[in-house]
């Protein structure tokens, strides 16, 4: 049996777009890849078969595909299964990643306030109050109209800032920066990738308000939710923080 | 009416899947897609495992020591297979599965009279 070259680029394609969902240790998805290659393989070598063709044609791949179930329903069924062997991360290594996430954020977000700042601050320097503080600190205060402007500009860059880097980020991927350092992924607890929906709830303690309210979420899972290791806004969200390549003792 | 039932044959389905595969391995190593599609054929087509439950339930099986596997050439030009042998204490979970199984249909038959010639 043989496969033409189309046919064999959507195979493949349909099979990486399956493992993309799954999150699960490297060794384990090398193993899925192969298994469900071989799958769509032998479904199609069936098809091209029944048409009396040695050839597995991009029409036979496609005719099992439509048979097949959605690329994410199958990913779906496999995290289903292996959510229950994932380790759940703990304060420390969230609190970590969490850390991280600050140190990244505040360093890009900083640079971009400056970049947009700093230039009105030169060109207007009128619209500014500047006071030199006794520890040499410098502090500097809006007064007229545009410098009034440009703090509520960077304010709400900075809110932006915040919920691209905590909220979209995640939603779209799973993971922060910092959980990505530390191996972490969030997840829904059954299993599959969380969406945006997911992201929005459980961020919510650390984009409203200061850090008191994340800490409290944080004491919350110490105190409440230990066992599963979630954090009150995990549990509204019905979302879990695993370690993608640790399996459960 | 049709939506509620679709549902809890799913269930149904779902909660045999590992008494089907085991069952079938009885008689040979099978692969993957030769499993689903024996299951289909010999069913006549009422028990169909889609490939979201079929392999997942097979890593499971295979996690518990149910089932073993290993990869085997096919010599027809495509990517080799993943092969399924039942192992020993698959083959004991499956004679228990069998017996709870009987004695489920028995007690059902119980509960809706059949036993007792109430039809």
């Amino acid at each position: 049996m043989e496969i033409s070259d189309d046919a064999k680029a959507r195979l493949t394609n349909r099979v990486n777009r399956i493992v993309a969902d799954i999150d699960v240790y490297e060794a384990e998805k090398k193993e899925i890849t192969r298994e469900l290659t071989s799958n769509f393989y032998d479904r199609s070598m069936t098809r091209a078969m029944a048409r009396g063709s040695k050839i597995i044609e991009k029409q036979d791949v496609d005719a099992v595909f439509a048979d097949s179930e959605d690329p994410k329903e199958i990913a779906a069924g496999y995290m289903h299964t292996y959510v229950s062997s994932l380790q759940r991360a703990g304060i420390l290594s969230r609190g970590i990643a969490y850390l991280i996430d600050l140190i990244i954020f505040v360093l890009i977000i900083g640079i971009i306030v400056f970049m947009i700042g700093a230039p009105f601050y030169f060109i207007f320097p009128d619209q500014f109050n500047t006071r030199f503080l006794d520890g040499g600190d410098i502090f500097v205060e809006p007064e007229g109209p545009i410098a009034v402007l440009v703090s509520f500009l960077l304010g709400t860059t900075v809110l932006i800032g915040m919920l691209v880097y905590f909220i979209v980020i995640e939603g779209r991927f799973g993971f922060t920066p910092g959980k990505w350092l530390l191996g972490l992924r969030v997840l829904r607890e059954d299993g599959t990738r969380i969406g945006y929906v997911e992201a929005i709830i459980r961020n919510i303690p650390k984009v409203v308000g200061n850090s008191v309210f994340i800490v409290i979420d944080a004491l919350l899972m110490l105190l409440l939710f230990n066992k599963e290791k979630q954090r009150g806004f995990d549990k509204i969200a019905r979302t879990i923080v695993v370690h993608k390549s640790k399996k459960e003792e | 009416m049709q939506e509620d039932i679709d549902k809890w044959l799913k269930e149904l389905k779902k909660g045999s899947t590992k008494l089907s595969i085991l069952s079938l391995l009885r008689s040979g190593d099978k692969y993957g897609y030769e499993l689903i599609h024996e299951l289909e054929v010999r069913t006549g087509g009422v028990i169909v495992i889609k490939e979201s439950n079929a392999y997942p339930a097979l890593h499971s099986m295979e996690s518990d020591g149910l089932v073993e596997s290993y990869w085997k050439e096919t010599g027809e030009g495509i990517p080799p297979r993943k092969y399924y042998r039942i192992t020993t204490r698959g083959q004991g979970f499956l004679e228990d599965m069998r017996r709870e199984w009987k004695r489920y249909v028995n007690a059902m038959d119980g509960v809706w009279g059949e036993g007792n010639g109430n039809q």
